[in-house]
């Protein structure tokens, strides 16, 4: 064959490649916007045996920050990290379908207070970020529970301050041997005062910097929004409770990616 | 009687170097322009001119398997160890073409072709692990349209930067067309 009939045949490929590819893009589409999110909802339990970090009055950023409302680090909060399955996508709208994550939570039997913040990992490098604790821009989720103090969780541990946090992950692939190891992730900050401003916790996307709220509902409904161009490439919520929880103790909980324009 | 091998020493010298000189513009160099497939703009690039240089069939695979091995067990990405099927494909993929077009990989056209074809494959390789490994299809498979456009344009874009560069290298008389030193 000669050379210009392959250059044309070549070409027919690439171009039937990228034909099968919008074919493909447009089926899923409208799957995805025509029917139910459900099969795209993302569970999650945290029961007490969950709770693997604390007594601690801080949490994981490049300086400790605290879990508590207010500026400063105090009390004794007992930390567990559960993967919401899906990541919020900021940036350029002509690049990328922007979105944000719902959270839907469910608590039972919750003793004293229970703080929830987000750590979203950079794809590519795991540098991570967080809602911001203080100052301008800050936001945060607070539920207060009834129900009795339990006993101190005794295979809690404290985690090691630095820029480096190797915490354990909650979740369905529970360990039943004590030898099996806990699924750990790593959070990596790479200086104080960066990381703080791309990821927000909301209880309206349409203010996607975020709010503090304080609520005694058990269950309720929250969203993670990233203001930032960079790509989240996995997304943990940090549920943390200021007392040790009765045996019965659960949080249930749902996450599902929502498109911006929905 | 002994065999001689298939690559001279000279040759997998070459193409090692091709095929690290793969991975480090992959994981070294960050274009943040934030589109998918834009980093094949600069690893297509290795893996084409080394694949021109030696011109033998299996010199891009080989050069994908070394920087798919490098990028399995020293990369950053998400894919970890399953990476080198990605980057295999890609030098499978370049090898078949460098073929169908008699090794004339100098020339822009096939270098555009080379390119564009060898990071489509990465593209659909890489979909084709993610659903393997579980994700779920619907979740990532919204905006494949606009990504294998994407990755077309900037594969392409990397192949005629090689083509151009191995035509240069020919025209200086750095290395010669079916004139690489095959004594090791």
């Amino acid at each position: 064959m000669e050379f210009g009939r392959r250059v044309v045949l070549a070409v027919g490929v690439l171009v039937a490649i990228i034909a099968v590819s919008f074919l493909i893009d447009m089926a899923v589409g409208q799957v995805y916007a025509g029917g139910s999110t459900d099969a795209l909802l993302h569970t999650a339990t945290v029961t007490r045996e969950d709770l693997r970090h604390g007594p601690q009055s801080w949490r994981p950023y490049a300086t400790p920050i605290a879990i508590g409302p207010g500026d400063l680090p105090s009390g004794s909060w007992y930390l567990a990290f559960a993967e919401l399955g899906t990541v919020p996508v900021g940036g350029n709208p002509a690049l990328a379908r922007k979105g944000v994550v719902r959270v839907h939570y469910r608590f039972t039997d919750l003793a004293g207070t229970a703080s929830f913040s987000v750590y979203g990992l950079r794809a590519g490098d795991g540098r991570t970020w967080t809602n911001r604790q203080s100052g301008y821009g800050t936001s945060g989720y607070y539920v207060s529970g009834t129900a009795a103090a339990g006993e101190s969780p005794r295979w809690a541990s404290l985690l090691e301050k630095g820029d480096r946090y190797v915490v354990e992950i909650a979740g369905s692939s529970r360990p039943v041997d004590d030898d099996v190891a806990w699924d750990t992730r790593t959070f990596w900050f790479e200086r104080t005062g960066s990381g703080l401003d791309g990821i927000h916790i909301t209880t309206d996307p349409a203010v996607p910097k975020g709010q503090v709220t304080e609520t005694g509902d058990f269950e309720g409904t929250f969203y993670v929004t990233y203001t930032g161009g960079n790509v989240v490439g996995d997304l943990f919520l940090m549920v943390a409770v200021d007392r040790p929880q009765p045996e019965d103790f659960e949080l249930l909980l749902e996450s599902t990616f929502v498109e911006d324009d929905e | 009687m002994k065999r001689s091998a298939y690559f001279s020493l000279y040759e997998i010298a070459l193409l090692s170097l091709f095929g690290a000189l793969a991975f480090v513009a992959r994981m070294a160099i960050k274009i943040p322009l934030h589109i998918p497939g834009n980093s094949g703009v600069l690893w297509v690039l290795p893996v084409i001119i080394g694949t021109a240089l030696v011109r033998k069939p299996g010199a891009g695979t080989y050069i994908g398997i070394v920087s798919g091995l490098l990028a399995s067990f020293f990369g950053l990405e998400a894919l970890h160890v399953f990476d080198i099927f990605k980057y295999t494909a890609m030098g499978v993929t370049v090898d078949l073409i460098s073929m169908a077009f008699g090794h004339r990989l100098d020339r822009p056209v096939v270098g555009f072709i080379a390119g564009a074809a060898g990071n489509l494959v990465k593209m659909t390789v890489n979909y084709a692990v993610h659903l393997l490994l579980g994700v779920q299809g619907t979740f990532i498979l919204i905006g494949i349209g606009v990504s294998s456009v994407t990755h077309l344009v900037f594969g392409g874009i990397g192949g005629i930067l090689a083509a151009l560069i191995i035509g240069r290298l020919y025209r200086a008389g750095v290395v010669h067309q079916g004139d690489v030193p095959d004594d090791g």
